[in-house]
């Protein structure tokens, strides 16, 4: 028998059975509301989730140095259960109450230099704590942006925008499958956030409420929702914008902090290499300088350590982030642009430490 | 009709996701394949007895979207699940991954995962659940490595094949199948073929098995680094560079690696030009390497037939060997040491030193270097009194020996015994 057409007939018999189930669901539930955007609005996250307007009791967040994702914009939303409360951690994850939701979506300004024309929702991610556990779904808006669909297996979105700078960009974006969020969010291979946590929350927010940007610890401790030996805010630990006004260097260590070091740190899935990639460290050996290279395989360039001082084009550092190739990019999943932006950060903050040879075959 | 049901149930699986989410939704792994598409697919039943095969919870077949298929089944299995493969050349862009604990993945007959226009991910299979087995599968040209499996307790990798088709080429992944902070780790009756660093590699893991392995063309074929207790025995490796390495590297979170006993292997003519990129650990090995201990202590060698290597046939170094940079990590020992090798035959080896070999080979003004070599530094701050830490020499036939520090080919004050180490249970 013809395969393709064993393969139509097995999806037409899927669709209808589809539908069908559908149907019976929505006998049940009555009609659904003419804002629908599907399943999402299960979880109580949106009043009105086209217009990523949040419903009453969701707090829309922000952090103050975000993970690059193909220029993506980022919207970040947190629901706690009624009467429930977080405990608040100066390092790493806090503990969530069981019902805790962490909403993000990704979009696309149609034309990056003017957002007010529009712009195309791509992927809203939840990351929803059930049982003691963190689970992970994506759900993808359709082209028309009127609903979405979970989609487990990820898959390819082909998206056209303007960039800052006034080019067309043309972009297969990629939506990880669910698995793959546990590469990232992940200690142990425990699935667990990484936006909200203290180093990332330091900075303010302007909750439309009047009182203009207020911190967003203090505000979240003031609704009860964050609980715990929360410090006064000079003692929490913090990050910085790494394309703020802080110094350089505390700029490129907060970058790789965000970028990578949710992989590379103890107990996360680069954890192996031993690079760790944290902005508290303070060994330079530890975060990369004059460190060979465990595991790199043809992700080398033939280079010796991770980062020369002084020399960027002979850091492995710079060789890994300057690539889109699949066994040589890093990050290692997700992107499919180089951050041109956080390239040329990394690179001028190893440009500018004082020269210094590696010894060995290196430099 | 042959592929009838196995498509139906294909689709199914890679669609299923996408009407119905919640996993509690489908039948226990026990009533068969179809998952939730049960009802959509049960058409099937007439189509003249193709069944789930024996032994299989869960059966993918090639489709128009094979990374869909697969790792929707992968997403949707529950521990105890066998997902089959079903015959055929499933073509993956995509990273595969499966996180969920104590699930078989079973290649059928003729089952290939090619992996030569990946677009993404580090790895064809990346495994995160314990206890996982992954049998009967051939994997082709991953970009990076073949099979990962990190931070796991109990992995199996069995039957398996991964190979890059054009042979051994500096662009190709560093590992064929590669655990790594692992425990409880079997390798067996596997070919990996084509590794720009190890064919099998085991990292940072405790309590191995590597066994009745065959691995070619690649930089290594097997390496057990910074690992302990692991029985590497009845492989056969032969056209790498280097049959097999006991590496410690520093500035690692697991160090100490230990008590690797390697034995009953046939390692011959391993001579292949070292093809991996520089920047590597593994671009030092000389050419022409049977077997190179770096480091670790407490390895037993015995009963293997080393042959036809231009380099090196047995061989112990400290890390400074490396002419790396000095690690200045302060838990890390630089030193081989305690090691015992008895009762191997070496034939052949050392007539045409290259590489680094050819260094010491110029330095000894030796033309040809021994079957037995021991950079012969010591570890001076240590007390070895009682001969622990002695490396130890015994009944390997008539192989000729060196010691580069004292440049001594007299092997009597290293002929001595150390208890042999148990064979390991998993």
């Amino acid at each position: 028998m013809n395969r393709a057409l064993v393969l139509a007939l097995a999806l037409s018999l899927l669709v209808a059975s589809c539908s069908g189930d559908e149907g019976e669901a929505q006998g049940q539930q009555g009609d659904p509301p003419a804002t629908s955007t599907g399943e999402l609005d299960e979880f109580g996250i949106f009043a009105d989730a086209r217009q990523q307007i949040p419903a009453e009791g969701v707090l829309p967040f922000d952090v103050i140095a975000t993970l690059y994702a193909d220029e993506a914009w980022k919207r970040r939303f947190v629901r706690i259960p009624e009467g429930k409360a977080i405990t608040y951690a100066n390092e790493g994850s806090w503990e969530w109450p069981d019902g805790s939701i962490i909403a993000k979506t990704f979009s696309f300004p149609l034309d990056m230099r003017d957002p007010s024309l529009g712009e195309r929702l791509v992927e809203t991610r939840l990351l929803i704590k059930e049982e003691g556990k963190w689970t992970a779904r994506t759900y993808v808006w359709n082209e028309e942006q009127t609903t979405t669909e979970r989609l487990r297996v990820g898959g390819i979105v082909p998206l056209t925008y303007v960039d800052a700078q006034g080019t067309t960009r043309s972009l297969d974006y990629r939506v990880p499958n669910e698995n793959q969020c546990v590469l990232c969010h992940s200690t142990n291979n425990v699935l667990e956030p990484l936006g909200p946590v203290t180093k990332m929350l330091a900075r303010d927010y302007d909750y439309g409420d009047g009182r203009g940007p207020v911190d967003q610890i203090d505000h979240w401790a003031s609704l009860g929702i964050l609980k715990g030996e929360i410090p006064e805010k000079q003692a929490r630990p913090s990050l910085v914008n790494p394309f703020g006004d802080a110094p350089l260097e505390d700029r490129a260590r907060s970058y790789l902090d965000v970028n990578c070091s949710h992989c590379h740190r103890p107990g996360g899935a680069a954890s192996a290499t031993n690079l760790l990639l944290l902005a508290k460290l303070t060994n330079p050996h530890d975060y990369g300088v004059c460190r060979t290279p465990v595991a790199t395989g043809p992700a080398s360039g033939g280079l010796h350590y991770d980062i020369v001082p002084g020399k960027p084009d002979e850091s492995i550092l710079v060789h890994r982030m300057s690539s889109t190739a699949p066994e040589i990019k890093m990050p290692q999943i997700a992107n499919q642009t180089v951050d041109q932006a956080g390239l040329a950060l990394i690179r001028e903050w190893i440009e500018k430490m004082p020269a210094k040879s590696c010894g060995g075959d290196g430099s | 009709m042959r592929y009838g049901t196995w498509l139906v149930i294909a689709a199914l699986a890679a669609w299923g996701v996408g009407c119905s989410s919640d996993s509690e939704d489908r039948p226990p792994p026990n009533e068969g394949a179809g998952g939730q598409g049960g009802d959509g697919g049960s058409g099937g039943d007439g189509g003249g007895g193709d069944e789930t095969p024996d032994g299989c919870t869960v059966l993918v077949a090639p489709s128009d979207d094979d990374h869909a298929t697969i790792q929707g089944a992968l997403l949707d299995t529950e521990s105890g699940d066998v997902v089959c493969f079903a015959e055929g050349r499933y073509e993956l862009k995509d990273e595969l991954s499966l996180t969920v604990s104590n699930v078989t993945l079973r290649g059928l007959e003729g089952a290939v995962l090619d992996f030569t226009n990946q677009e993404s991910g580090g790895n064809g299979i990346l495994i995160t659940g314990n206890d996982t087995v992954v049998e009967g599968l051939r994997i082709e040209n991953p970009k990076g490595n073949g099979i990962r499996a990190t931070k796991v307790d109990g992995i199996t990798v069995r039957e398996v094949e991964v190979e890059w088709t054009w042979g051994p080429k500096a662009t190709n992944g560093g590992y064929g199948i590669y655990p790594v902070e692992s425990t409880r780790v079997l390798v067996e009756n596997c070919f990996v073929s084509g590794a720009s660093d190890t064919g099998i590699y085991v990292g940072q893991s405790n309590k191995i098995i590597v066994r009745n392995n065959e691995a070619t063309n690649n930089v290594a074929g097997i390496e057990i680094e910074n690992s302990t207790d692991a029985d590497v025995y009845g492989n056969h490796l032969y056209g790498n560079t280097s049959g097999v390495l006991i590496f410690n590297l520093p500035h690692l979170a697991v160090k100490d690696g230990k008590r690797a006993k390697i034995r009953n292997n046939l390692i011959e003519d391993n001579n292949l030009d070292n093809f991996a990129p520089e920047g590597n650990i593994v671009a030092i090995v000389p050419p022409g390497t049977g077997i190179l201990v770096m480091a670790s202590d407490h390895n037993e060698i015995h009963d293997n037939e080393i042959k036809n290597h231009d380099s090196l046939g047995i061989a112990f170094i400290n890390w400074g060997m490396t002419l790396e940079e000095d690690p200045g990590d302060e838990g890390f020992d630089w030193y081989p040491e305690g090691n015992y090798t008895h009762d191997n035959v070496i034939e052949n080896s050392g007539g045409n030193p290259r590489g680094q070999a050819a260094m010491i080979a110029a330095l000894t003004k030796l033309e040809e270097l021994p079957n037995l070599f021991w950079d012969g530094v010591v570890d001076e701050g240590k007390d070895n009194s009682d001969g622990s830490l002695t490396n130890c020499f015994n009944a390997n036939g008539d192989a000729t020996f060196l010691n580069l520090e004292i440049k001594s080919t007299d092997l009597e004050p290293n002929t001595c015994t150390h208890p042999s180490l148990p064979e390991i249970e998993l």
